[in-house]
């Protein structure tokens, strides 16, 4: 009986540790995703409406700022490269 | 670590193959973008002296059809992109000869999250290209004239495929960066075409806004 329980107990102490790990690896691929990503999603989310106030407010929406940002990021991993 | 993963995963696939692949796309686009200005303006001279109901049905046949080649842009462009990421490995392995691997994975990954941007930019323009282009269709269906809004919607379309060039052009010049034998003077070029891309991205942008305040003002009870 006592046997019984332990088992049932472990069973338990596995299914909760498998489901941390699974958090902790959707956490992981989450907060290591490409600092691009936001602006890529941001500029993808947009509305289907034709109307035309909803058209507008969905291009004052577009944000185009710091599309070429990675520029300086290559220059400076070519200046650490010492080239 | 998200370079690592950028870098990785993409089968070796020969740069020359890569690189014709692309252009055969890009001829093919050029093709369609052809055909469908083309079909424009014929519908425009075909139904002038038509009864009103031919003219409805002829105009719903053409707006399908050119819908539908759109749709076919849009594929050879989703493909072309996908081989410029396919490239991806070719260009770090040989980047690698000049900076160290994870230096060459790193600025590979920096470039590819740019061109990510740009291109989720330019779909975007074009989708809300998409959304005027009904709008007009139901002032047409109205009765009314939008042959000029029509236009500057064209000039639009013209500027964010002006757009897409650049970029296929900025693409280029970085695959040439990463094989020349001093790449951080070659980078200055590099930096220049990428310039051209953003300001290209916010001259299809600046038409875009252009023809919506004109459609703003047509639409206006006088």
């Amino acid at each position: 009986m006592n046997q019984k329980k332990s088992k049932a107990w472990l069973a338990i102490v596995i299914i909760i540790a498998l489901g941390a790990l699974a958090y902790l690896v959707y956490y992981m691929r989450v907060s290591v995703q490409e600092p691009s990503q936001p602006i890529v999603n941001q500029l993808e989310s947009q509305g289907t409406s034709d109307e035309v106030s909803v058209i507008e407010q969905d291009l004052s929406g577009t944000a185009l700022e710091g599309l070429d940002s990675e520029v300086s990021d290559i220059e400076k991993e070519l200046q650490s490269a010492g080239l | 670590m998200p370079f690592v993963a950028f870098a990785q995963g993409h089968e070796d696939i020969p740069a020359e193959a890569q690189m014709l692949k692309a252009q055969e796309v890009r001829q093919k686009a050029q093709e369609i973008k052809r055909e469908v200005k083309a079909e424009n303006k014929n519908i425009r001279v075909e139904t002038r002296n038509l009864p009103k109901e031919e003219v409805k049905e002829k105009r719903e046949a053409v707006r399908t059809e050119i819908k539908d080649k759109r749709e076919e842009i849009r594929d050879t462009i989703k493909e072309k992109r996908e081989a410029f990421k396919d490239e991806a490995k070719e260009r770090i392995n040989v980047l690698k000869e000049k900076v160290s691997e994870e230096r060459a994975k790193k600025i590979e990954a920096f470039f590819g999250g740019m061109v990510r941007k740009f291109e989720a930019a330019i779909s975007r323009l074009r989708t809300l290209a998409d959304r005027i282009d009904s709008r007009l269709d139901k002032f047409e269906d109205e009765g009314k004239d939008v042959s000029a809004l029509r236009t500057a919607l064209d000039n639009a379309r013209n500027s964010i495929e002006s757009a897409e060039d650049a970029l296929d052009k900025a693409k280029e010049e970085f695959t040439t960066f990463a094989s020349t034998e001093n790449p951080k003077e070659y980078f200055e070029k590099v930096k220049t075409v990428v310039h051209n891309v953003s300001q290209k991205v916010r001259e299809a942008h600046k038409a875009l806004v252009d023809v919506i305040n004109s459609v703003k003002g047509a639409s206006t009870p006088q």
